[in-house]
């Protein structure tokens, strides 16, 4: 890390108790406060979802309420892949390890959101289709994300030089990110009969009921605000190991 | 599909992901929290030390 003070030996102002890394956890934007503002969308889009929304036979029925969480948890995952790419791009530019530091957490959370997306894609699917998995477009492109940014943590394990390791994963995540508009239009590139997905957003609008869009809405505002949460809170984590391996270095000499 | 047999698929679906935000959101946090009392022990320590005149 190049905070390190190798010359005076003295302790760099910001290892100080008063100074640890932890800017992000507190304050009316800051993780905590994402994440209350975050459980607030949730419920109150969850209870729209529940009692306001109507049921479309078309998507299974009452497996379709799977929807209100199921679609934002997937917009989750590609922004962060996204927020990965970006975090790569300004590494690289920059060669400042808080960019490194975003784009592990962004991929971390991004595989998180992505495992909760087929795992829940699965279970409606088995409501809907009656099956547990097919492989069609949208499902088989996620599928490779999810595989393409486990090689992203398998990449990162195999380097041992800080800088190299950065260089290569942020060379990485800008890489993988090429499945990630893959997947978005997936279901606008194949001919609709090959398919499960339905398209629902196009040019002409959602084609969404008002009261299955404002809970969708509010889900996806919801799970944006805590993935921004669980961002700063990671970040935060991973500038404190940072901070705490230069302490322990310190203190060994 | 009946509403009671889709409820189970919908219960269990909510169920793995509120079992799943939660838990990693309270181990991020806690983990925060367990980093920043090392932190602050440690740079303690140093500081002790500094004051004291000797390094390890």
């Amino acid at each position: 890390m190049s905070d390190r003070d190798e010359r005076s030996g003295q302790v760099p102002a910001r290892a100080t108790p008063q100074a640890a890394p932890t800017a992000g956890v507190g304050g009316p934007l800051g993780a905590a406060a994402l994440v209350v503002y975050a459980i607030v969308a949730l419920t109150g889009g969850l209870l729209l979802a529940f009692w306001w929304a109507p049921t479309a036979d078309e998507m299974g029925g009452f497996a379709q309420k799977i929807f209100f969480y199921h679609v934002p948890i997937a917009e989750t995952a590609l922004v962060a892949f996204a927020v990965a790419f970006v975090a790569g791009i300004m590494y690289l530019a920059r060669r400042d390890a808080r960019y490194d530091r975003l784009g592990l957490v962004a991929v971390r959370l991004g595989l998180l959101f992505s495992a909760l997306v087929m795992a829940t894609g699965m279970i409606w699917g088995k409501a809907a289709w009656g099956v547990w998995w097919t492989w069609e477009p949208r499902l088989t492109t996620f599928l490779i994300a999810c595989l393409l940014y486990c090689g992203y943590f398998v990449l990162r394990a195999t380097v041992e030089d800080e800088s190299r390791r950065a260089t290569y994963a942020a060379l990485f995540a800008i890489i993988a990110f090429v499945d990630v508009p893959l997947t978005f239009f997936a279901t606008r590139l194949v001919p609709e009969g090959s398919q499960l997905h339905p398209v629902v957003v196009t040019t002409t609008g959602t084609g969404m009921d008002t009261a299955v869009l404002v809970p969708l809405l509010i889900c996806m505002l919801g799970m944006t605000l805590l993935f921004a949460g669980l961002l700063r809170l990671g970040v935060a984590t991973e500038a404190l190991r940072e901070e705490l391996a230069v302490l322990k270095d310190r203190l060994e000499r | 599909m009946s509403v009671e047999e889709a409820a189970k698929y919908v219960a269990a679906a909510y169920a793995v992901i509120l079992a799943a935000l939660a838990a990693w959101t309270i181990w991020s946090a806690r983990r925060v929290n367990a980093l920043q009392r090392e932190v602050r022990l440690l740079a303690e320590e140093i500081e002790r030390r500094g004051a004291g005149g000797g390094g390890a």
